[in-house]
């Protein structure tokens, strides 16, 4: 049931409760007058409509281009209740494809058998264009295939509700003794799109236009298709990570040759996995260079961890897809070292590893440092991952290696660490400090090095930053810290509070509280 | 002409890297601040004389306690951003495979993970791995190893005083460690006080303690 304008009305009907005499659109309160014992829950459309898109990953099985149902297009003039039924169905591009599937009886006959398998119910109809089909599965009889060429007579003697229509307009037409498809084929355009108010004489006229093939209609798939994927089916279904990986070993070589062919090398590639439960499951892996290897590819799927296929009950067909692509850039090989997979050229064989290592740890896992323009030392760096390559060494670098540059640990801890110190002057280094419950004498001390705090940052959160005075200490067993004061004496120990009480005048004092600078610990050297 | 401290006998273990193939070590440093020298030692280790990256592995465990990679700090060991390929894992097991994955492949110099479980098996594989390519790989462990491994050197690494920075006498010179060898297979064990030398990117021998303050940076003595 689903909440509307009218009050609760039923959204969707099981059979029983069809056998029962109740209708999709009826007030919740009229049902159960009829039936006392009626089982309702709330509409949930969301879910319908993720189920749906699963159902549409699945069905590209038979066809790259698979679309949704596009929401009801409810017509300008009526506002009417969006009528239940939103986005059920789904519309396959099978152009060209039926007979891969044993021509279009067999391609019906198989679609049904496994949805039925998965409990699903559901009624198929293939015609010329996508209106006619849509028509034919709702409300044909007998034969829901209408032969190329044939739709007008097709969908003649469907009633007039076939045209995805509004339901005011259907209600109108039937008003008018205009019943079915045919009634309105027989009718003059120009009068049939006049006689309706507002836009519900176009919309007529349209989609009259576009069951006939006149007007084309463009069908915005679930997902772009790729544009090389191959992809197989078994008698039985698979259940295995075994049996997925001998298929992948026939399926790599053939999607290679399709890349190879159009010169093209795969940069993200899919296997998916269509679940006898009507369901897919796939695994994808990005590639740091383009590749048209087979058996790259299919070493780097197996790193990802054919595993985490959720096999389900099993599978019935596996596809491989090159979801992204680019041009492939060959790459003079080193003929003294020269093998089959051209491994031992140094540069491929680190893309091989950083693939490898990616998909099997994950491609945030494996990454370069980047330099960043701040200059506190935790901001100062980026992780840049290494499916991007390597970082450009930065023209500044020569001149950041100068004598000159002040030293920087290893190791930086995040967050840095607070620190009981005792300095000999306020704005000095410290004389002895406290770390991790040891203390520590503090024998040579260089500094400050001063990082005022990067002002025009948001604060977020906290309190706000204030001017960093880093020391390198070492102490008298020879180790040497990174510390740092937080705040200047005289300068940055008081911080003005607005006035606490929330009634206070606007111009009111604000208070002064006092913030002493504070000891951390940022980091250790060797 | 040459500084006294440059010349050292080719046979010191701490100082030839290249020597043969290095094969697997362990290195250990006493607390946080000679783990950290264990990593610059293990990296100048892998890096030396040779122009391709290094792979940095280390479980987020170890990171977390540890903190995390500095680039500027890197930089002074002279490995550029380019050269320098981390890997974090979740487990230890996850970074033996990438170290083994990274060695065979061909492509690195050497290879630096820390780790803590290293089974003589894994240890055995690593070290053939690392033979085969002839690139170094060292594992940085928390603890003194007691454990059996196929590593043929183990290091042990501690923080030192640094050498007196000639324009400034107060403030911290030039890194030293001291690095022991304590188990090797023939070699003797023995113990070494390493300088980083920031001008060649590498370490070198600290003259003793009677080199305090005697040789002003950027001009050479006669060895007398």
């Amino acid at each position: 049931m689903e909440r509307g304008p009218r009050g609760l009305t039923l959204s969707a009907l099981n059979p029983a409760a069809r056998r029962l005499g109740l209708s999709r659109g009826q007030a919740h309160a009229d049902a159960r007058a009829m039936v006392p014992a009626l089982i309702s829950a709330p509409a949930e459309p969301e879910r319908d409509l993720e189920t749906l898109r699963s159902l549409a990953l699945w069905a590209e099985r038979y066809s790259p281009c698979v679309a949704m149902e596009p929401a009801e297009a409810s017509s300008g003039s009526a506002p009417g209740p969006s009528s239940g039924s939103g986005r059920e169905g789904l519309l396959i591009d099978m152009t060209g494809g039926a007979h891969l599937f044993g021509g279009e009886t067999a391609l019906l006959t198989d679609m049904a058998g496994r949805l039925a398998a998965a409990g699903l119910p559901a009624r198929l109809a293939l015609a010329d264009t996508a209106g006619a089909a849509w028509a034919l599965a709702r409300f044909g009889r007998g034969a829901r295939i209408a032969p190329a060429g044939g739709t007008r007579y097709a969908i003649a003697p469907l009633p007039a509700a076939a045209l995805r229509l509004a339901r005011e307009d259907v209600r109108l037409l039937s008003r008018l003794g205009l019943r079915t498809i045919g009634d309105l084929l027989a009718l003059p355009r120009a009068g049939l799109a006049r006689r309706f108010r507002g836009e519900a004489g176009l919309t007529l006229v349209r989609r009259l236009d576009q069951a006939l093939g006149v007007e084309p209609e463009i069908l915005a798939g679930v997902r772009p298709a790729p544009l090389w994927r191959v992809w197989r089916s078994f008698l039985e279904p698979v259940i295995d990570a075994a049996g997925v990986e001998t298929v992948l070993g026939d399926l790599a070589p053939s999607l290679a040759e399709g890349l190879e062919r159009d010169g093209q090398g795969a940069r993200r590639l899919a296997l998916t996995g269509f679940r006898t439960d009507g369901r897919t499951t796939a695994l994808t892996v990005a590639l740091s260079r383009p590749s048209a290897h087979p058996g790259h590819l299919a070493r780097v799927l197996k790193e990802r961890g054919l595993e985490h296929l959720d096999l389900g009950f099993g599978i019935d067909a596996l596809m491989l897809s090159a979801e992204t692509a680019e041009p492939l850039i060959r790459v003079q090989g080193d003929l003294d070292r020269c093998s089959q997979d051209g491994a031992a050229d140094p540069r491929l064989a680190l893309d091989g590893l950083l693939d490898r290592l990616g998909a099997r740890l994950g491609e945030g896992q494996v990454h370069y440092l980047e330099g960043r323009e701040s200059w506190m030392p935790e901001r100062a760096q980026v992780r840049r991952p290494a499916s991007e390559g390597p970082p450009r060494s930065d023209r500044a670098s020569p001149g950041r290696e100068a004598p000159g540059l002040p030293d920087r640990p290893l190791m930086l801890l995040d967050p840095p660490e607070a620190v009981t110190t005792v300095a000999e002057l306020p704005d000095g280094p410290p004389v002895r400090f406290i770390w991790r419950r040891v203390a520590h004498h503090v024998v040579r001390a260089q500094g400050p090095e001063r990082l005022s705090a990067e002002w025009w940052r948001p604060v977020r959160r906290g309190l706000p930053p204030r001017t960093r005075d880093y020391y390198r200490v070492e102490d008298g067993e020879g180790r040497r810290y990174w510390l740092f004061r937080e705040g200047l004496y005289g300068r940055e120990d008081r911080m003005e509070q607005p006035p606490s009480d929330p009634g206070a005048e606007p111009g009111g004092l604000s208070e002064s509280v006092a913030r002493p600078p504070t000891w951390w610990m940022h980091g250790v050297f060797p | 002409m040459i500084p006294a401290n440059d010349i050292s006998p080719p046979s010191n273990p701490a100082l030839t890297p290249r020597a043969g193939r290095l094969g697997l070590e362990e290195a250990w440093g006493e607390g946080v601040t000679g783990r950290v020298g264990a990593v610059a030692f293990c990296l100048a280790r892998a890096a030396e004389g040779d122009g391709r990256p290094v792979l940095l592995a280390a479980p987020r465990t170890w990171l977390r306690e540890q903190g995390l990679w500095l680039r500027d700090g890197l930089k002074a060991l002279g490995l550029e951003d380019s050269r320098l390929l981390f890997v974090q894992a979740d487990r230890d097991a996850q970074v033996l495979w990438a170290l083994e994955e990274g060695l065979k492949s061909g492509a690195l110099a050497g290879a630096v993970a820390a780790v803590d479980a290293v089974s003589l098996l894994a240890s055995r594989r690593l070290d053939l791995a690392a033979r085969e390519a002839g690139a170094p790989c060292l594992l940085l462990r928390s603890k003194p190893a007691q454990d059996l491994s196929a590593a043929r050197r183990r290091w042990r690494i501690a923080s030192a005083p640094s050498s007196v920075d000639p324009d400034d006498a107060r403030a911290p010179g030039r890194p030293r460690l001291i690095a022991a060898l304590t188990r090797s297979r023939g070699e003797p064990p023995g113990q070494w006080l390493l300088e980083w030398d920031d001008e060649a990117h590498r370490f070198r021998l600290a003259a003793g303690l009677a080199d305090h303050g005697l040789v002003p940076r950027g001009r050479t003595v006669a060895a007398a």
